[in-house]
């Protein structure tokens, strides 16, 4: 089933991503709905299945989008401070040469 | 009759039921379509999630669209696309606020190593000319021991030289005192034999010391 598919490949990127560390609400909700999704597939409950498959996918992109803005943030804060200390050093330094 | 009116109750209930069910969905619909369209109209989500947008408005639509067994899952799904258009570009923008802060993080890394060998260059430079301070002072206390030396040796000389002058002048002086009394002596002993009183006999004259050899200075 493309649904089913679609939602673990989701499913493993968010993971691969870290999303189940930096988005675990998503990534579990995810997760559950696609155990949910196989089990209505093994009972060939198609419908059921698809329809959990999608919602699973949704999910685990969410879950993935959520981690990467955390990476992203995470980054861009790390290196707010990086560049606020080489800059604090660099000021300094150039304050004790200009010193007599 | 009592049936009758119990049949209408019965269908006027479900018909207020689908009513509110109807509301309650187009509520639904409403509510996301609003949020989909807040965000749309933002230039940020536009730019950096322009897929992730396209297919919110495809769900979104699908929703619209839906029969009513499926409008909740759609709706479910539609939610979670609009947020993931939401997050997304949020995740795009500051992906780009990293990008330009790694370029001044690498331009300020650069001054930092510029700095430092400018500072390292100096530290060599002030080393080497310590070093070469350091190595004019040994030369010069070399050439201080060197002299000092010299004179020490030349010193040594003069003393041993005037250590014999003086050992020679002693031993000229004990003999002039030997032969003045070997001459009173002889003058006594005479006296005695002639029975003239003693005249005490010329000593030997006194000679002058050696002259030190000036080559021994």
């Amino acid at each position: 089933m493309d649904e089913l598919a679609a939602a673990s490949r989701a499913l493993a990127s968010a993971r691969a991503a870290d999303a189940p560390t930096l988005a675990p609400a998503d990534y579990r909700a995810a997760s559950q709905e696609l155990d949910q999704a196989r089990a209505a597939d093994g009972h060939q409950d198609y419908d059921i299945a698809a329809q959990f498959a999608r919602q699973s996918a949704a999910d685990g992109e969410l879950a993935l989008a959520k981690a990467r803005l955390a990476k992203a943030r995470a980054s861009v804060d790390q290196l707010r401070r990086d560049n606020a200390t080489l800059d604090h050093d660099l000021s300094d330094h150039s304050t004790t040469e200009s010193q007599p | 009759m009592k049936p009758q009116i119990v049949m209408h109750a019965v269908l006027a209930a479900c018909c207020l039921a689908c009513a509110g069910n109807a509301i309650a969905r187009d509520d639904d619909y409403q509510r996301l379509a609003d949020r989909f369209d807040r965000l749309a109209a933002d230039p940020s989500v536009s730019q950096h999630a322009p897929a992730q947008l396209d297919r919110a408005r495809a769900a979104l639509a699908a929703l619209k669209d839906a029969k009513r067994s499926q409008r909740e899952e759609f709706a479910y799904v539609a939610e979670r696309r609009i947020e993931i258009a939401r997050v997304s570009a949020e995740a795009e923008s500051l992906e780009d606020q990293r990008v330009s802060l790694q370029r001044e993080n690498d331009r300020l890394q650069l001054a930092q190593a510029r700095r430092e060998a400018a500072q390292a260059r100096a530290e060599l430079e002030r080393q080497r000319l310590q070093s070469q301070i350091r190595a004019e002072e040994a030369d010069r206390a070399r050439a201080d021991a060197e002299t000092a030396r010299a004179e020490g040796e030349q010193a040594t000389h003069a003393a041993e030289a005037a250590r014999a002058e003086a050992e020679q002048a002693k031993r000229m002086a004990d003999a002039q005192a030997k032969a003045t009394a070997l001459a009173r002596k002889e003058a006594e002993l005479s006296a005695a034999v002639n029975g003239t009183p003693a005249k005490p006999a010329t000593p030997a004259k006194k000679k002058s010391p050696p002259k030190p050899d000036p080559a021994k200075n």
